[in-house]
């Protein structure tokens, strides 16, 4: 039983992870808070929800055109309405504005093409679960958690391993160092954005088969994400990972002990008292003037 | 090579340099001093492209500084190592060192030379950055530089909050700079060490350079020597 709600935990953790990792990319780096980005992954669910019922395109297979077509959108969103309120006066306070708008206009234009109605899409994974040494773990979550340790690891190599990674890390540390040792600034906002945004849109198309898409379902996972990332550490990679898990797992052992209404009252409990405790969260760096 | 003319520099209504010109000759080590608030950084961070010049020109090697972005201009054979150091305090030794490497050629050479000129670095070459002394991490940041295999090296400060054993070493390093071919062109608050190892000196007071000599001359002259070494 026990190591049963640790499984269920791990698994949701793994897709709570996924969907905090781009956010917490794209504020480590370019230090703005994407109020969009729950609504990118909405958008991603609709994009898998349709590719499947029009295309008949099997969400796992819809990865290879959601993810490319969010890096485009990533680069035009940060060209179009990041780039020109950074390095401004009260950018922190505009791109908040702007990406808050940008959500609300994503929200309205699902719900005035698509309806609020609730969708959900049967695949051959839908109601299967897989028998592991008596744990019963659901097919969809569980590729959804093995898709997650796969970007966990491919992010880590290319931030640790690569020169673009090791460029990614130098603009997040100092932009004016970077500019000095002859890093475009620009262009690795640009990239970073972008692959964030394609991150979340990849976590869309994971999340379709277990979860349903409506208009505001970006809502929610926004909400969870920004709890993730504070808990884990603003900027933190690991730390979003840790997060993710942690409250994957409170949710889980919540559900079972309490029940499944109640599993977010105490996942946000849990989240107070750390942040009483750690008020840079998990992994983060305490503000040190 | 550095050609600047009639430079003038503003932030915001407030202008800070004032038509200034200097030149700096290919092997040549030049020297910038001046009080707090002259505008000393603010000359470097302009050559650089951290800030935009209001009006004149900077050429390197008879080209227009100003039209080039600022991140290609370490590609030119521009590297400036700013004050304060601003190392990645979060990557390890050699990891700064590398990430400043942006050709290939002559990258494996130039990160021999420094281990051998400054063995304190090859020793903490996996240590983070931002861990090691201040001195170290200015060795660490003059090596930086290197790493770019620049034509014109330009220092804001580097001895700035250091111990005076440091310092000395600091100033033996930019002189081994010069015997590598490296034109050096610097700016310290140290005014006697400095003139001593410059062939050059510009004084650079309210955003106008007031006094230009070569070094010895400026030792001698008696304003230098009232105002900036205490000498009647």
């Amino acid at each position: 039983m026990l190591l049963q709600i640790i499984a269920s935990g791990l698994l949701l953790g793994g897709i709570y992870a996924l969907v905090s990792v781009g956010l917490n990319l794209i504020f480590g780096v370019i230090k703005i808070v994407n109020l969009a980005h729950g609504d990118f992954l909405m958008m991603a669910m609709y994009g898998t929800f349709f590719l499947y019922t029009v295309q008949g395109i099997n969400p796992y297979v819809s990865t290879l055109i959601i993810f490319p077509a969010f890096v485009l959108i990533g680069v035009l969103i940060f060209r179009l309405i990041i780039k020109p309120l950074l390095g401004k006066a009260e950018t922190e306070v505009n791109t908040i504005i702007a990406t808050a708008g940008l959500g609300f206009v994503l929200q309205n234009l699902a719900l005035m093409l698509w309806k609020s109605d609730f969708r959900a899409i049967e695949t051959n994974l839908t109601g299967k679960s897989y028998e592991f040494a008596g744990i019963m773990l659901s097919a969809g979550r569980t590729w959804a958690f093995v898709v997650c340790v796969a970007v966990a690891v491919l992010l880590y190599y290319i931030l640790m391993k690569t020169k673009v990674g090791t460029h990614v890390r130098a603009v997040s540390q100092d932009t004016e160092a970077a500019t000095l040792m002859g890093i475009n600034v620009n262009k690795i906002y640009t990239l970073t954005f972008a692959f964030g945004i394609a991150l979340v849109g990849l976590a869309g198309v994971i999340l379709t088969p277990t979860f349903y898409v409506y208009p505001t379902v970006g809502l929610y996972f926004n909400t969870m994400a920004f709890i993730i990332v504070v808990l884990g550490g603003l900027g933190s990679f690991t730390g979003a990972l840790i997060g993710g898990l942690i409250i994957g797992l409170i949710e889980s052992f919540a559900g079972v002990m309490a029940s499944a209404e109640l599993a977010q009252v105490f996942s946000l409990l849990i989240f107070l008292i750390i942040l009483f405790v750690r008020p840079q969260g998990i992994m983060g760096k305490s503000a040190r003037v | 090579m550095l050609k600047i003319e009639k430079l003038s520099v503003s932030y915001g209504d407030t202008q800070v340099i004032w038509d200034v010109d200097i030149e700096v000759k290919e092997g040549e080590v030049v020297t910038l001093l001046g009080p707090n608030g002259a505008g000393k950084t603010t000359l470097m961070k302009t050559i650089c492209g951290l800030v935009p010049a209001k009006s004149g020109g900077i050429t390197f090697l008879g080209e227009d500084l100003l039209k080039i972005n600022p991140w290609d201009r370490p590609k030119k054979g521009v590297v400036l190592i700013p004050e304060g150091r601003k190392l990645f305090g979060k990557m390890t030794v050699e990891e700064n060192l590398t990430i400043a490497a942006w050709k290939e050629e002559g990258k494996k050479e130039t990160l021999e030379w420094i281990y051998d000129t400054l063995p304190r670095l090859a020793e903490r070459r996996k240590q983070l950055a931002g861990t090691m002394s201040g001195g170290e991490q200015q060795m660490c940041a003059i090596a930086r530089g290197i790493m770019a295999q620049p034509k014109l090296l330009m220092l804001d400060e580097p001895s700035l909050g250091l111990a005076p054993l440091i310092v000395e070493q600091v100033f033996d390093l930019i002189q081994k700079l010069q015997e590598r071919g490296i034109t050096v062109f610097f700016v310290e608050q140290f005014v006697e060490q400095s003139l001593k190892i410059a062939s050059r000196g510009y004084l650079l007071e309210g955003g106008r350079i007031v006094l230009h000599e070569d070094s010895k001359s400026m030792l001698n002259n008696d304003y230098v020597r009232q105002v900036y070494l205490g000498i009647a």
